[in-house]
């Protein structure tokens, strides 16, 4: 049940531009989060946003690859989750294609229900039918 | 098997049906997931039901929804962002 997130999308600024979107501290708060983010391999830092619905509002990081301007990761831990957050930058013609992946929703306690699973996991279980169950559970249904 | 338990509370034999497993497998394999915690059983007769519990995986589909819908917001901020340092 290890699963991975992937998102693109193309901007028209040159990779130079988005690299420093995500690496300058006051660039990232603006569109992702307030951060003490330092691009060095090792930094340990911290995204925080105000508490929500049983979430402490912080995301402890700790930076894992820095290579300007195509590829950034770091961790990125918050609660149970402990999970892996890389931006990689492609030129696309004058602008730039960036891919994020945020992976590996696993946890120890996800790899054992993972096993148990086997091969009768599907993903269309975890991303459709389960949630769906849940809700109804939720809302007082059997 | 999970994918069938979703639809609701199954008896052994109504799961061994699609698959081409003898019946003591599957019962052997719904042990394995009822001591993980994954399904529920009751006994219905001479029958034994399982029902799935879905709380353990709650967690992990709570957080993948959550990332769904919070990176492509965040993806679009970064282009409005990127846009105004043009």
């Amino acid at each position: 049940m290890k699963r991975d997130l992937t998102f693109e999308a193309v901007y028209p600024d040159p990779p130079e531009m988005v690299w420093r979107a995500l690496t300058d501290p006051t660039s990232l708060a603006e569109w992702l989060m307030p951060n003490d983010f330092q691009p060095v391999v090792g930094h340990q830092f911290q995204f925080r946003v105000t508490p929500a619905r049983g979430w402490s509002g912080i995301v402890d990081c700790v930076v894992l690859t820095v290579e300007p301007p195509r590829r950034l990761s770091y961790s990125w831990r918050s609660g149970k989750l402990d999970t892996v957050v890389t931006w990689t930058l492609e030129p696309q013609g004058d602008g730039t294609r960036l891919a994020l992946v945020h992976s590996g929703f696993t946890g120890a306690r996800n790899v054992a229900i993972s096993f148990l699973l086997g091969r009768g996991w599907r993903s269309n279980l975890l991303s459709k039918r389960l949630p769906a169950m849940l809700e109804r559970l939720r809302a007082g249904g059997t | 098997m999970l994918d069938m338990l979703v639809e609701g509370e199954k008896s052994v034999g109504a799961l061994a049906k699609p698959f081409s497993v003898s019946l003591p497998a599957v019962s052997q394999h719904l042990r394995v997931l009822k001591a993980g915690g994954l399904v529920t059983e009751r006994r219905v007769g001479r029958e034994r039901c399982y029902r799935l519990n879905p709380w353990p995986l709650r967690d992990v589909v709570d957080w993948t929804r959550h990332f769904e819908l919070f990176w492509p917001s965040r993806l679009e901020r970064l282009g409005e962002h990127l846009a105004k340092k043009r």
